[in-house]
């Protein structure tokens, strides 16, 4: 080979050459040598930039001469030769990945990998790019398929190039990464198969999620899910680009270990109606925080029931959209929801308490961040019980429920039982008071102490006004943390012990629930000293009373513990102030001692039983040491080289118990109602924090910021918490006890109120939970002269109801005659019975008259349709009709608007007009007589925005004010009238009346966008108008209905079944003839 | 009246109506003594104070005292069948009228007759004429015991054109039951203003338990647990309870008990049922219940 074949080439294409050729001349012999050449010249010679390629290639093929053979080295440089005919792109791709996939397939299909791109590339540049690509992806797809499998994907692929090279070439990427996940790739190439099949267009986003998603799935699973996928795809009809995320994401927040069940299930749904599989799934998390996986059959199999006799009852129901499948959910669940039985309780804790106690999840009062962080927990900050929001503990709802009994009967025994009214100077009833005495030498300490430091300044003094007692009472203790333990248990076994004598009902559950807790408590001798003699303090007062183990060396301990724990037991009236007194003693006896691992010390058996008989005694002496010990508890070289002491593990059902801060709130509530304001004199933030700073187990918010600014953040918190409860008290609002604390600030007397109400789905026989949002406003303010113009233009009319409606105004005091007993003889009656007597003919008995009080008690409602459709003339309301209504909001809103221009230049009166000027004349006459009444206009779009006008509220008197909202009533939206009846049965519910009616008038049938199920179907509307009439006479509300739309017939019959309705021939007789019909329904 | 219908029941007449023994009261505050002192004075007297909570009880015991102290201090002949001074007790409703409790004429054969009403009666017997919720009556008939609450001590009977002087022993007692507190049901002030007024209250947990246990004999562990219950529904009072759980009730339940019903079941009828029909309420203190006695 001479040195002239390259002379035109650059000079390193010669060199990479001479030095390739000196490791392949090994493989090759004379006549390969000279073909080899050949090739490579034809190569180098086929284009003007094709010696970059020959460059290339020459490198590779040194690292190919370990892989190939010298006959095969020369069927690749024909492939290369064969492609870059093609395209030299191609073939650079080729060379490129030619050792890696060469590597993979040791040597074989290298003329196959290259017809393979030969065959999809047809020319254009894309299906190039798209064949570099199949090089690009071969080892690492090689590694895991056969070349055939590879090939079968290809030719999968290369048919999606039809509609996009793009998407092709996204699908080659993202498909091994799906393919992986499959063990068997057979299976994952037939799915990628029939997934091509059947949506090819969504073929590139389920690749493309999937990987992510199916990750959490085992083989099995994975398989499942994609069948899933494929026949919610074949059943069609949704839109199924984001279908991985919807049906996957619902998984992030299941066990797995419940994944098998809940894809069994959706196997199965997807063979009976794939459309609700994703909608199913989505609520799988909700259902599962309510039941038991293992319940989920019962729940489910209802569907499947419903779903033969009612097939759109089961997709709401498995949507979770229809309150049948809710109720099922409640019956079977055996978890008890706080949201479920808060009234409940908060009966019963208030009736326990003799206090307002409100109930309220713990996480409320994590959210506030003012000292406590577990939601899990029961507690109480003095004013409120908190909860954890659900118990699924047990498999009976019986049993949870009990639990939450014990819990708040727990919480609420804190308050009863006096927990946080500990004074410090109280005295107690079992024991010699030790708290002043040590008070005094704690004083006489730390003002020596103080002297040396700061003379002149009396620390103490400075301090009483913000310290609490229990603050005052800690503080004599040098382990903080020892003393709080101790004083919890002990002050928790008293309470309990109060509840159980209290309340015998109650101890059954509080001894299986103290049961359960004390199996769960740790062995007492693997703790350290303290912790041992604390946790033993624990199991006591869960009710431990058998023989136990304990450390031999401590035994007196124990014994002592026993004996002082039992003074409780025994006495039931016993106060807070012994629970401290204990709490001293106990003290010193843990104290006094050295913290040590007690692993190795022999230990004997303690048997409670026989310690009953054994009491607590103590005399001068036992109480001068212990006084002895407190005052020089700090200086004490004992704890040099102790172990740290540990509190014991939380005893679940008693919860948080945080007696300092609970009664630090209750303090500066009462300093603050007090006062009446709140003012920072009496506590600034810097004294709040210092006070928190010293408090041990004060659970600051789990944030990453230093402790210290963590008590600046409660200590600001809880100066916000008493502040807004006490505005809360001054702006005390009967009417709204709904607001929320924490929402205080945000809630103004001017936003809009809202309600929710369910909605009937007569398809599904059901109603749809929470469905509407009514949004209650007070109607603005226009013109009050419309009020007295209308009066003036109807002066005829008004003359003639007024004396109509004076007529039926009862007289107070009527005299009625004829009775057998009454106030006095009617002088008539008595001559009439003589002569009766006279002339031989039994007199009548009826002598006596009285008067009798009748009193009118009515209470109305009338409901203005307010739809856009009223600003149709009176004059053309035959032809109204918005059958055409657009069901797209866009569309809809266009429409409306188009309408209501149309109105803005009329000189004809419309349907509102005469709406308006039949509320003058209401308003007018009932004023006169002196019933209740309200007038409500209502529309909407759409069922988040039902809008409730107010123009006069049933309790309102009238005013000037009233008067001129009329003028501002104007035609608005959709006619969603349900949920604007079932606000107005609120309303109606909630004012005491005997006879309680309802008027709705409006000027053609109920519609709204959506108001109907899945598109066009008009009688939903219809039904769930009727629906709500019916809820109307079951609350012995009597409704009627009154329309202007003369087609109202048909559907008006439906409607109001037996209930009263009428269609008016004229628009202009509705004020009369609307107060002609309630002179009638009131008589 | 013949013989035969005599047997079969007792009837007396109204202001002969004598507690055959000594009624059991047991005093919540100092009542006894301004009860005593007032009618001393004849100052009239209205009760205040929650249904079931003893008023009626207290107005009998208080008659049997004084008859009996007057007794003693010779203003009233010793008699065994009549040891108290007279009480004229009228449940006032609303159609109670003027001549209800003045009297009426009545028509006799040819003739009418004058029958006296049963204040009349009282005014005549000189004894304590208790007039219970009085708020119930009209206002136009309360009207007519003005000139009888103040200095003068006269009842006018109209129709007959008489002036009726009181009795000595007279004494015009009214309850009235602040929980229905409304507009409509509240005494005028010119009436108010006549009386001194003596509240009642339930009585504290442990002394309900004692009158609970004596009434009832049922055993005083038991009295006093419902006592405690009663004490605890009455902590619901605003919770939508109209009323607390009245003694009265209570001593019902008790004296269920003492028949053989479940503690439980009993105050759910006696007492629970009997307050409230508020399914969420009855729950609620259903749940007290239980919690106070076990099964």
């Amino acid at each position: 080979m001479n040195k002239n074949i390259f002379e035109k080439y650059p000079e390193n294409l010669q060199s990479e050459y001479n030095a390739s050729i000196l490791i392949l001349k090994n493989l090759f012999n004379e006549e390969e040598i000279n073909e080899w050449n050949d090739e490579i010249k034809i190569i180098t010679d086929s284009g003007v930039r094709s010696w970059e390629v020959t460059t290339d290639m020459l490198k590779v093929s040194v690292s190919l001469s370990e892989l190939l053979k010298g006959i095969e080295l020369i069927q690749w440089s024909k492939m290369i030769n064969r492609l870059i005919v093609l395209s030299p792109v191609l073939a650079a791709s080729y060379i490129k990945n030619s050792s890696d996939f060469l590597e993979i397939t040791r040597g074989r299909h290298i003329d196959s990998m290259a017809i393979l791109a030969e065959k999809i590339y047809d020319g254009s540049w894309k299906s190039g790019n798209f064949a570099s690509k199949i090089f690009d992806h071969s080892p690492k797809f090689l590694k895991v398929l056969t070349f055939s499998e590879f090939e079968q994907i290809i030719y999968l692929l290369n048919d999606i190039t039809k509609q996009s090279y793009d998407m092709a070439v996204e699908c080659l990427d993202n498909s091994y990464n799906f393919l992986t996940k499959f063990n068997s790739k057979i299976t994952g190439i037939e799915l990628l198969t029939s997934l091509k099949n059947n949506s090819s267009r969504d073929l590139k986003n389920i690749l493309e999620n999937s990987p992510k998603h199916l990750i959490k799935f085992n083989e099995n699973q994975r398989l499942e899910l994609m069948n899933l996928v494929l026949s919610i795809i074949k059943h069609g009809g949704h839109s199924s680009t984001s279908i991985m995320d919807e049906l996957s994401l619902p998984f992030n927040t299941i066990n797995n270990r419940n994944y098998d069940k809940i894809l069994e299930l959706c196997k199965d749904l997807s063979r009976k109606q794939p459309s609700v599989i994703s909608g199913f799934l989505s609520k799988i998390p909700e259902i599962l925080n309510k039941i038991d996986i293992k319940k989920i059959d019962e729940w489910y199999d209802q569907g499947i029931e419903l779903l033969e006799i009612n097939p759109d009852a089961a997709i709401a129901y498995f949507k979770m959209e229809s309150l049948t499948s809710e109720n099922t959910l409640n019956k079977i669940s055996s978890s008890v929801e706080y949201e479920s039985i808060k009234e409940l309780l908060q009966l019963y804790c208030s009736a326990l308490a003799g206090t307002d106690i409100e109930i309220l999840p713990s996480s409320d009062l994590v959210d506030k961040n003012i000292g406590w962080s577990s939601t899990m927990n029961p507690t109480t900050e003095g004013k409120s019980i908190f909860v954890p929001e659900i118990i699924n503990r047990f498999d009976e709802k019986n049993t949870n429920y009990k639990w939450f009994k014990v819990i708040s009967s727990h919480q609420v025994g804190r308050l009863e039982f006096g927990s946080f009214k500990f004074i410090f100077n109280e005295p107690s009833i079992l024991f010699d008071d030790m708290r002043s005495k040590l008070y005094e030498d704690y004083l006489i300490k730390h003002k020596n102490a103080d002297q040396i430091h700061f003379p002149l300044k009396d620390k103490e003094e400075s301090n009483t006004s913000t310290k609490t007692d229990f603050n005052k009472f800690f503080d004599l203790f040098e382990n903080r943390t020892l003393i709080t333990d101790i004083f919890a248990i002990i002050e928790d076994t008293r309470v309990e012990h109060c509840i159980k004598s209290k309340y015998m009902g109650l101890s059954k559950d509080f001894d299986r629930v103290k049961a359960q807790a004390l199996e769960k408590r740790p062995n007492i001798n693997t703790l350290n000293s303290h912790d041992a003699l604390v946790e033993f303090l624990v199991q006591i007062s869960l009710g431990k009373n058998d023989s136990t183990r304990v450390p031999k060396k401590y035994i007196d301990q124990f014994k002592n513990i026993y004996a002082l724990m039992k003074m409780i037991f025994d006495k039931p009236d016993s106060t807070v102030h012994d629970s401290a007194e204990i709490s001293i003693r106990i003290y010193k006896m843990i104290f006094s001692m050295q913290n040590e691992n007690m692993a190795n010390e022999d230990t004997e058996e303690l048997n409670l039983e026989q310690e009953q008989e054994q009491d607590y005694y103590e005399d001068d002496n036992v109480m001068q040491e212990i006084l002895q010990f407190m005052m020089n508890q700090d200086s004490m070289d004992l704890h040099s080289d102790s172990e740290e002491y540990q509190s014991p593990a939380q005893v679940d059902y008693r919860g948080d118990f945080k007696p300092e801060l609970v009664q630090l709130l209750e303090n500066m509530r009462s300093m603050d109602s007090d006062n009446n304001e709140f003012s920072q004199e009496n506590i600034s933030p810097e004294m709040l924090k210092e006070l928190l700073d010293q408090m041990e187990n004060l659970d600051v918010d789990a944030t990453e910021r230093p402790i210290d600014s963590s008590t600046d953040m409660i200590a600001e918190n809880i100066l916000k918490e008493i502040s807004s409860e006490l505005s809360e008290n001054s702006n005390h609002n009967p009417g709204e006890t709904d607001n929320d604390s924490e929402e205080f600030e945000e809630l103004q007397t001017d936003d809009p109120q809202s309600y929710v109400y369910d909605e009937w789905d007569f398809r599904s026989n059901d109603y749809k939970p929470r469905w509407c949002i009514v949004k209650e406003r007070t109607m603005g303010e226009g013109d009050r002269q419309y009020y007295d113009d209308t009066l003036l233009d109807y002066s005829t009319l008004v003359s003639h109801l007024r004396r109509q409606f004076e007529m039926i105004s009862p007289e107070m005091l009527k005299k009625e005659r004829r009775l057998e007993d009454g106030e006095d003889f009617d002088i008539d009656d008595v001559i009439e019975a003589f002569v009766d007597i006279k002339t031989g003919v039994s007199p009548s008995e009826k002598l006596y008259w009285r008067r009798n009080k009748i009193q009118r008690d009515v209470a109305c409602v009338f409901l203005l349709d307010v739809s856009a459709s009223t600003a149709e003339s009176i004059e053309d309301s035959t032809s109204n009709n918005d059958w055409d209504v657009p069901d797209d909001p866009v569309d809809y809103m266009k429409w409306v608007k188009s309408r209501r221009k149309s109105g803005i230049v009329r000189t004809y009166k419309r349907i509102i007009d005469v709406e308006k000027e039949a509320s003058v004349l209401i308003m007018d006459a009932l004023e006169n007589l002196g019933d209740k009444y309200g007038i409500y206009c209502f529309s909407g779009y759409g069922r988040e925005n039902v809008e409730f006008y107010t123009v006069k509220d049933l309790e309102e008197s009238l005013t000037d004010n009233i008067k001129s909202r009329i003028d501002k009533i104007s035609p608005l939206h959709a006619t969603r009238m349900g949920p604007a009846i079932r606000h107005a049965i609120s309303k109606l519910d909630k004012v005491q009346a005997r006879t309680k009616l309802l008027f709705l008038i409006s000027d053609g049938r109920p519609q709204d966008r959506g108001y109907s199920r899945e598109g066009v179907e008009k009688e939903y509307a219809v039904h769930d108008t009727k629906m709500a009439l019916t809820e109307a006479k079951n609350k012995d509300i009597n409704a009627f209905c009154l329309t202007v739309d003369k087609n109202g017939h048909d559907y008006l019959k439906a409607m109001t079944q037996d209930m009263g309705y009428e269609v008016l021939d004229d628009v202009r007789d509705l004020p009369e003839r609307l107060l002609d019909l309630y002179r009638n329904f009131t008589m | 009246m013949s013989d035969t219908t005599k047997s079969l029941y007792k009837s007396y007449i109204i202001e002969e109506y004598f507690a055959k023994e000594k009624p059991y009261y047991v005093p919540v505050g100092d009542e006894i003594e301004l009860f005593e002192a007032a009618y001393k004075q004849k100052i009239p007297i209205l009760f205040k104070g929650p249904t079931g909570c003893g008023k009626t009880r207290f107005v009998e015991y208080m008659a049997y005292k004084l008859g009996q102290e007057m007794e003693l201090t010779g203003e009233k002949n010793p008699d065994e069948s009549k040891p108290n001074i007279p009480l004229v007790t009228i449940a006032c409703h609303e159609d109670l009228t003027a001549s209800d409790l003045v009297g009426r004429y009545l028509l006799e054969g040819d003739s009418t007759v004058w029958m006296d009403g049963p204040l009349t009666r009282a005014v005549k017997a000189g004894g304590i004429c208790y007039l219970d919720e009085v708020v119930e009556a009209r206002k136009d008939t309360t009207v007519i015991i003005h000139p009888l609450t103040d200095h003068r001590r006269i009842l006018p009977v109209e129709k007959k054109g008489e002036l009726i002087e009181a009795a000595e022993g007279f004494l015009l007692v009214l309850s009235y039951n602040p929980g229905y507190q409304s507009a409509l049901k509240d005494l005028k002030h010119s009436t108010r203003q006549r009386f001194v007024a003596i509240e009642f209250d339930y009585p504290s947990v442990e002394k309900e338990a004692e009158i609970i246990a004596h009434e009832s004999e049922l055993d005083l562990d038991m009295a006093f647990r419902l006592a405690t219950l009663g004490e605890k529904i009455r902590n619901l009072k605003d919770h939508g309870l109209p009323e607390g759980a009245s003694t009265r009730l209570l001593i019902y339940a008790a004296k269920m008990i003492t028949q053989g019903v479940k503690p439980i079941r009993a105050c759910q009828i006696s007492v629970n049922w009997a307050i409230t029909d508020d399914p969420i309420l009855h729950q609620g203190i259903q749940e007290v219940i239980s919690s106070i006695f076990a099964e």
